[in-house]
């Protein structure tokens, strides 16, 4: 499914990435966990494409195609999906409007055909309650006076409409209570399937009692600098991170 | 006294046919605003014209349609600053001592409009960068006027070509508790120099909605100003404004209001423009807070592109009786381009104590972080910076109560996007 190799990101001067290596097969969540300030949102900008986030070396594949050479709303097209960690507002953007546009211009990509206004509406509607964004917030401009908590909910609705082969979730779980959280477990957990991958991003474990991985990565100084299975995420919770810390250096 | 200066040739073209022989001697010794006028500075006028030009001949071109239309709308055209007879009606002589001094024509009930064989005397005197407004004064005047509380929607055309030089001057009275929806265009070919002039007398009660349309007019230089007045409030009732200028840039270009409320009162004085290849625009705002509780939301935006050279200049001076002021005004521009550029002045000048005013002007170049979302959600990049640069604009649009209205206007900016 998707495979880094010998990542290398230098921002403002400062390598970010050093060498990163990762797998993730079709059908398995990854969780990526680790300090501030380790690269964790710069590899998910990376994959994704951002332009200031391109790669000294190494490279990015999904499903055995290169992403390098795309640019992000190509990578979208061909299913990788960033829940960003801060999603912007976008006042005077029509939030469905926007969602159903972004949806049939990925399809036309993929020469799929485009999504009618009425089928559009049924499926938008129905995962708008599973997110909890009521009616009338969906009638605002895209994340017009969202609160953190309603930003992430938005992006769990488009996860949702999207139906992505790769998902990157970039600290999803921040500035969530526990219901949000279920909520979150409940997208994922209806997505997750044997032709699909995830990449989590959490600084805690809490998450992953809803979204339970199948691997767990330490991310620090760059680079994987440990890997197990999903009993690492507790381990990582009462003894932090300071263990690996010299296998970064 | 300063010492005079070498006019231009157009300069002592235009000064020797002044009817008024004071203001010529004034503008002789001042010459047109320009780069060394506090208030010009960033629109060289005097720069921008400094071949003679001869008044303009008769509009040749053609009437197409109306860049935007207005509901059961009169509509009243000017061309090449001459005012053309309302269809329809029959007008009727204004005598003035038995003497003719124009004609009136009743064009709906409460509605009439005047065309006068001159202009008004300038019974002030003119101060620096005033110039245009006072010139524009000396032209035969035409007024319209909706009397008491009637409700009628005009558009006024005003067809401009050639390359010589013309002008108008209109007087328009929205009499108490009246409404005037009010659409006013400037749709210029050719390369003509056009000084054009309204003034608005807003009674007690009453509503104003305007809207001034300039589309693209690359080769023009055009000044327009509007000359507001915003009466007290009665019975508790304000009078209420809201203008939104919509400009696509000329040669040179200036959309100047100079408005002044003498009480409690509602306005909005909102402006959008898009400026492309070498084109220059310049919204210039003075209002004066002269009485109690007058209530001002100014949302103006900006887009350059290309080597285009945007101007806002906002000014708010709220006088001592002006108590209880509440004043926003806002400039924002996106620059898209690394040769546009965009001069910005903001400025608040207040001498009561008691009033809510505040300022923001900001410029800079798209967000990169929401460009990238809509990108990352599979927009193209065009696309996504359409979607981008229409929502930045939209935003003054959207303040447009009529739908219809709205979406022309719409229509028109994204055509120059």
């Amino acid at each position: 499914m998707l495979n880094i190799e010998n990542l290398s990101v230098t921002l403002g001067g400062n390598k970010i990435l050093n060498g990163l290596n990762l797998r993730v097969p079709a059908g398995e969540v990854h969780a990526i966990m680790g300090p501030n300030g380790a690269g964790k949102s710069t590899l998910s900008y990376t994959v994704a494409g951002r332009e200031e986030y391109a790669p000294d070396t190494g490279d990015i594949t999904l499903e055995g195609e290169s992403l390098l050479e795309m640019g992000p709303d190509e990578r979208a097209a061909k299913g990788v999906f960033l829940s960003f960690q801060a999603p912007p507002a976008i006042p005077g953007v029509a939030t469905m409007n926007f969602i159903r546009t972004a949806l049939n211009a990925q399809r036309t990509v993929r020469g799929e055909e485009e999504m009618s206004a009425a089928d559009f509406l049924k499926v938008f509607r129905t995962h708008a309650k599973t997110v909890g964004l009521s009616p009338e917030k969906l009638k605002r401009p895209f994340n017009d006076g969202f609160s953190g908590g309603e930003k992430k909910r938005m992006e769990m609705l488009q996860m949702a409409m999207f139906e992505p082969r790769f998902c990157i979730m970039d600290e999803t779980d921040s500035g969530l209570d526990i219901d949000a959280l279920r909520m979150v477990g409940e997208v994922v957990n209806s997505l997750r399937g044997p032709d699909r991958g995830f990449l989590v991003i959490t600084h805690y474990q809490r998450l992953l009692d809803y979204v339970k991985p199948d691997r767990i990565h330490v991310l620090a100084g760059g680079r994987i600098v440990h890997s197990g299975g999903p009993e690492l995420a507790r381990e990582l919770e009462e003894s932090g991170y300071e263990q690996f810390a010299s296998e970064a250096a | 006294m300063s010492t005079p200066i070498a006019l231009t040739p157009f300069e002592s073209r235009l000064f020797a046919d002044l009817p008024d022989r004071e203001l010529g001697e004034l503008l002789k010794s001042r010459g047109l605003p320009g780069r060394r006028t506090e208030t010009w500075r960033w629109s060289d006028l005097r720069g921008a014209l400094r071949e003679e030009r001869a008044p303009s001949e008769a509009y040749a071109g053609e009437v197409g349609e109306a860049p935007v239309t207005l509901d059961g709308a009169t509509v009243i055209t000017l061309k090449n600053g001459v005012p053309q007879a309302p269809q329809g009606v029959e007008p009727k002589p204004i005598l003035v001592d038995g003497e003719k001094r124009g004609v009136t024509y009743v064009v709906e009930d409460g509605l009439i409009v005047s065309l006068y064989d001159q202009g008004r005397d300038i019974e002030e005197s003119v101060a620096a960068g005033e110039e245009l407004a006072a010139m524009a004064t000396l032209r035969p005047l035409m007024s319209i006027s909706v009397l008491p509380t009637f409700k009628h929607a005009v558009v006024v055309r005003r067809l401009s070509d050639g390359d010589k030089g013309h002008g108008d001057n209109i007087f328009i009275t929205v009499s108490e508790g009246a409404q005037l929806d009010i659409v006013e265009t400037h749709e210029i070919t050719g390369k003509p120099f056009v000084n054009s002039r309204t003034e608005i007398e807003l009674d007690a009660q009453s509503v104003c909605n305007r809207t001034i349309i300039q589309p693209k007019a690359s080769d023009a230089v055009l000044v327009h100003t509007s000359v507001l007045r915003l009466d007290e409030e009665k019975d508790g009732v304000p009078v209420k404004l809201h203008q939104t200028t919509l400009a696509l840039g000329a040669a040179l270009a200036r959309h100047e209001t100079r408005a002044e409320y003498l009480g409690k009162s509602e306005a909005k004085i909102d402006a959008l423009y898009c400026l492309g290849d070498r084109l220059h625009n310049d919204i210039t705002t003075h209002v004066t807070f002269c009485g109690e509780e007058a209530k001002t939301d100014q949302l103006v935006k900006g887009i350059g592109n290309g080597q285009a050279r945007g101007v806002f200049q906002g000014k708010f001076l709220v006088e001592r009786a002006a108590q209880r002021t509440d004043a926003k005004m806002a400039h924002h521009a996106l620059i898209l381009s690394k040769g546009a550029h965009i001069n910005a002045k903001p400025e608040l000048e207040i001498y009561a104590d008691d009033v809510e005013c505040a300022h923001g002007n900001t410029v800079g170049a798209l967000d990169s972080e929401a460009l990238f979302y809509l990108r990352q959600r599979g927009l193209p990049e065009d696309q996504a910076r359409a979607i981008l640069i229409d929502a930045f604009g939209g935003e003054v649009l959207e303040r447009v109560q009529d739908e219809t209205l709205r979406d022309q206007l719409g229509a028109l900016f994204r055509s120059a996007v």
